[in-house]
């Protein structure tokens, strides 16, 4: 996993929490996208402030998650399909 | 909408359809809303802000805002802006007629907004049978003032028995206004009661429209027909009933029901001028209730995994039963469903 990429929501893009990760909407089609993530990440994430190696560093606790190891590629699923950017 | 949706109990709708009036300058002799008059005792300028407020907070993404026509309602424009400022992404559905240059500009200027113009034939002859005597012209007017605009936009046109055969020119027509058509189902609610038996399409006119869909990848069906849907148009809209679980539907009064079609008293959850939003999507027995619907003559079907038993406001307007199947799924119409007592 590379620690220093950092995301961004894509235009037209929102995300919210849900009890089984995040939720993402986009204003053009299809429109919902799913991250089973848990507790993993924020939306906070998606402001491009940190890297993820950042942020885990601040959330110390995800680091012990089960979902981590699977987290590069549902970032790089989410980005391929346009609803998040890398910055 | 992804199966996922069925296992997990999101915290908001995903979006939510929201009647802001009743009032109507047109009286379509389908309409599902029997909208025509302001209604007494319609939600205020300030309680409509206090509701976006509400669904700002909560995370809904989209308001879906019909009526009645919306923009009859005064102050709409600032109430739609106040919805943008807040973040929400906004589709409102109109009747066209009072459409202009003016009004046209202010909506270029929001971001993350769409319009939907209602259309109910490619001809005058078809589309005013429907929505009375000079629509027609009215209608095409305001999509050429959108179109100069660049609002984006669709047609919305309900299929009925008499704009069926022109589903081609209909298609051609949004084409020809940088539009895109998308076909709603007819629902034999409201005014829609009393013209089913004129109106409604017949099953060999739905399964042609099936075999029309699957050949016709751009045009758009939104929450209607995914009962239709084949497995390769899966994932353009829909794919089974979100009420309750990603949409809900607000009345001009503040009512909040599972959906816009089933605004009848056993569906009302309460009403937004005496409970949160939230507590209503979290603790409304009826909303339980669609959540966990199953139409059990369904679950051994084919389809079953396609559409989940259809829409329960089909069944409730036909069996007055929601766990019924949809009676114009693919495999009804070609096997009618007999409820027996």
């Amino acid at each position: 996993m590379n620690r220093h990429h950092k995301y961004k929501l894509a235009p037209g893009t929102q995300v919210r929490e849900e009890n089984f990760g995040l939720l993402f909407y986009t204003y053009t089609g299809p429109r919902l996208f799913f991250m089973p993530c848990g507790n993993l990440l924020g939306t906070d994430f998606f402001l491009g402030r940190w890297s993820i190696g950042q942020w885990l560093d601040r959330h110390p606790e995800s680091k012990n998650d089960n979902r981590l190891p699977g987290l590069p590629q549902s970032l790089a699923k989410l980005k391929d399909k346009g609803v998040i950017l890398e910055c | 909408m992804s199966a996922e949706v069925t296992r997990c109990r999101l915290r908001a709708p995903v979006n939510l359809t929201w009647e802001i009036t009743g009032k109507c300058n047109l009286k379509c002799v389908h309409c599902l809303s029997d909208a025509g008059s302001e209604l007494a005792d319609e939600l205020s300028f300030d309680q409509c802000l206090g509701l976006i407020d509400q669904l700002a907070s909560i995370g809904v993404f989209q308001i879906n805002i019909g009526g009645g026509e919306p923009f009859l309602r005064q102050g709409f424009m600032d109430i739609l802006t106040y919805a943008h400022k807040k973040g929400i992404v906004t589709c409102v559905s109109t009747n066209g007629i009072l459409m202009n240059p003016s009004l046209a500009a202010d909506l270029a200027e929001l971001d993350n907004f769409y319009l939907q113009v209602s259309l109910d034939g490619a001809t005058a002859q078809v589309n005013d049978a429907i929505r009375g005597q000079g629509t027609f012209q009215k209608i095409i007017y305001a999509m050429e003032c959108l179109s100069s605009y660049g609002v984006p936009f669709s047609i919305n046109t309900v299929l009925t028995r008499l704009n069926f055969p022109q589903l081609e020119l209909l298609r051609e027509l949004a084409a020809s206004h940088s539009a895109e058509l998308r076909v709603s189902r007819f629902r034999p609610s409201g005014r829609g009661k009393e013209t089913k038996t004129q109106l409604g399409p017949g099953a060999d006119q739905l399964e042609f429209f099936a075999e029309w869909l699957a050949r016709n990848d751009l045009v758009r069906t939104g929450d209607s027909f995914f009962c239709l849907t084949s497995e390769n148009r899966r994932r353009k809209g829909l794919e089974m009933c979100g009420a309750a679980k990603m949409t809900a539907c607000i009345s001009p009064t503040g009512n909040v029901y599972p959906c816009a079609f089933l605004q009848e008293p056993p569906f009302l959850a309460g009403n937004i001028k005496y409970d949160h939003f939230k507590t209503l999507w979290d603790e409304s027995a009826i909303f339980d209730s669609l959540r966990n619907l199953n139409s059990a003559t369904c679950t051994d079907c084919v389809r079953f995994e396609n559409c989940r038993g259809g829409c329960p406001a089909m069944a409730y307007h036909t069996y007055h039963d929601i766990s019924m199947p949809d009676p114009e799924c693919l495999i009804n119409l070609k096997n009618p469903f007999k409820k027996t007592a």
